[in-house]
């Protein structure tokens, strides 16, 4: 994969993401992360290769069954909360009273359920996050992108938020690839963890994550879950080090 | 307190200006010909009142014309420049150039094209036309990029690109545009006026008694059409500014109370 007259991006790269499970993604800055992801999401079309989302190419199938979410949380400010969310719904011609009872329970399930009515600028940062992650699954996906997603939330939101991300998944068992740069995030959330790396970039490694959902924030001190971290930590490093 | 301060200040800078009005002629030396006494302007304006009020009522009716005008078409014509990069770069140099084009050249040759009211209505509209499809250009083109990406995302017709995405963005671009637009459109059709002279059914509107209390050399008269002519820009920007209030105060970061409370923490 490569931008017009760039280098390439993404090479070599082969990745099995089975249907249902939590996929990771970590890698240093610029090894094609987001490009994988737009890949996936139709955004972007291989130049040699195929992507394949459940039998089907991505570019012809965008949108269907794929629920994106942008590292910022990309809000219209001249929209409510409601609206935010049901806008996918409304792109697709659903009627308003369906958009606003959609809206309604994902915003209820998001914990944001107050705040229907509030415009971006009345929202903290944790919360328009919400509402991003309401807006992605408001067309009830089967596959999930999500392009580090908390990195500009703080350590706390970021944990909790992440923990209630797995509630929804395990109640709602979509397929979910997410991009991040911390290791201990990609242990906590999910069942793999693939490491990118180098130029043009590549699935370097995986690690299995042998911990069962539900995942309690005390496995964060476990020894078993420091322990994965300091594998693919290093693991990381020498990737970074190519 | 401030609503009552947003009067009073404005109203003791004004008596302020008045004074130094009043101070330039002895200080000057000018004649009453020359800088009209601020009373002197006002007790024309009342002699005037019969021909005046017709006629800034007349004004501002073509330059809102003009304007409406204006706002159509420029924003028509930035659609479709903002779809496709091609037509943009063969388009928007014209539109320069039409900007850069001097008005007194065009106007005495408008004129000569169409009746009174109708060169006096191009006049304006021709004024108001660039800053208005220039602020749409840009604002059409400042989506944000993640947010188009959602929109490509989830099969978002090119219509609907522009109506829940394209237009909202440029909407407080379009309105800061339409506000200069709005002023300019009043002189536009003041100076249209003074080269049309009298319309078809024997009224013309400020331009018209500009030029005519020029000729006849009374000055405080043509003072006070000006001050019309001010009257009326006030009543057109103000209905801007309203429609600017009403259309993004919920949500533009313009009029985001933190900036009130940040004003309030720095005095």
């Amino acid at each position: 994969m490569r931008y017009e007259d760039g280098p390439v991006v993404v090479g070599g790269l082969d990745l099995d993401l089975p249907a249902g499970r939590f996929h990771c993604l970590i890698g240093p800055s610029g090894c094609g992360k987001s490009t994988l992801l737009r890949l996936a999401a139709g955004l972007l079309r291989p130049k040699e290769g195929e992507v394949m989302v459940a039998g089907r190419e991505p570019c012809a199938e965008r949108g269907r069954g794929t629920g994106f979410v942008f590292q910022e949380p990309t809000l219209m400010p001249w929209l409510d909360v409601a609206d935010n969310i049901a806008l996918p719904l409304r792109l697709r011609g659903v009627g308003r009273a369906a958009r606003r009872a959609r809206a309604a329970e994902l915003a209820e399930t998001l914990g944001i359920g107050a705040q229907l009515s509030y415009y971006p600028r009345q929202l903290s940062g944790g919360m328009r996050m919400r509402v991003s992650l309401a807006r992605a699954l408001s067309t009830a996906p089967s596959l999930m992108l999500f392009d580090e997603p908390f990195a500009g939330l703080d350590a706390i939101r970021r944990d909790s938020l992440g923990a209630e991300l797995l509630e929804v998944w395990a109640r709602q068992g979509w397929t979910a690839l997410f991009v991040t740069h911390s290791v201990a995030e990609a242990v906590f959330l999910s069942q793999k963890v693939h490491v990118m790396g180098g130029q043009p970039g590549c699935v370097c490694a995986s690690y299995e994550v042998p911990f069962p959902y539900p995942r309690a924030e005390s496995l964060r001190s476990t020894s078993a879950f420091q322990d994965l971290l300091g594998r693919i930590s290093s693991g990381l490093g020498e990737v970074a080090a190519l | 307190m401030s609503r009552l301060r947003s009067i009073a200040l404005p109203l003791l800078f004004g008596l302020l200006l008045l004074g130094s009005w009043y101070a330039a002629r002895p200080i000057t030396g000018f004649t009453r010909f020359a800088l009209p006494y601020p009373h002197e302007v006002a007790l024309a304006m009342r002699a005037h009142w019969r021909e005046l009020m017709p006629a800034a009522l007349r004004t501002l009716h073509t330059a809102g014309t003009g304007f409406a005008g204006a706002l159509a078409l420029g924003m028509a014509l930035a659609v479709l420049m903002t779809s496709r990069p091609t037509l943009r770069r063969m388009i928007y140099p014209w539109v320069l150039v039409l900007q850069m084009m001097p008005l007194v050249v065009l106007i005495p040759l408008i004129v000569l094209w169409m009746d009174s009211f109708r060169a006096v209505l191009f006049i304006a509209f021709l004024i108001a036309f660039f800053p208005i499809t220039a602020s749409a250009v840009q604002g059409l083109r400042s989506a944000d990029p993640a947010a188009l990406e959602l929109f490509h995302l989830h099969r978002a017709s090119w219509w609907q690109e522009l109506r829940h995405l394209r237009l909202p963005t440029a909407l407080p671009y379009i309105l800061t545009g339409a506000q200069i637009s709005a002023s300019l459109a009043i002189v536009g059709a003041l100076t249209g006026e003074m080269f049309a002279g009298q319309v078809a059914d024997g009224r013309g509107g400020l331009g018209y008694w500009i030029i005519l209390y020029r000729a006849e050399g009374d000055t405080a008269a043509m003072l006070g059409a000006g001050m019309s002519a001010c009257a009326m820009g006030f009543a057109f920007v103000g209905v801007v500014q309203l429609l600017r209030r009403r259309l993004l105060s919920r949500w533009h970061e313009s009029f985001s109370p933190r900036q009130e409370q940040l004003r309030r923490l720095r005095s």
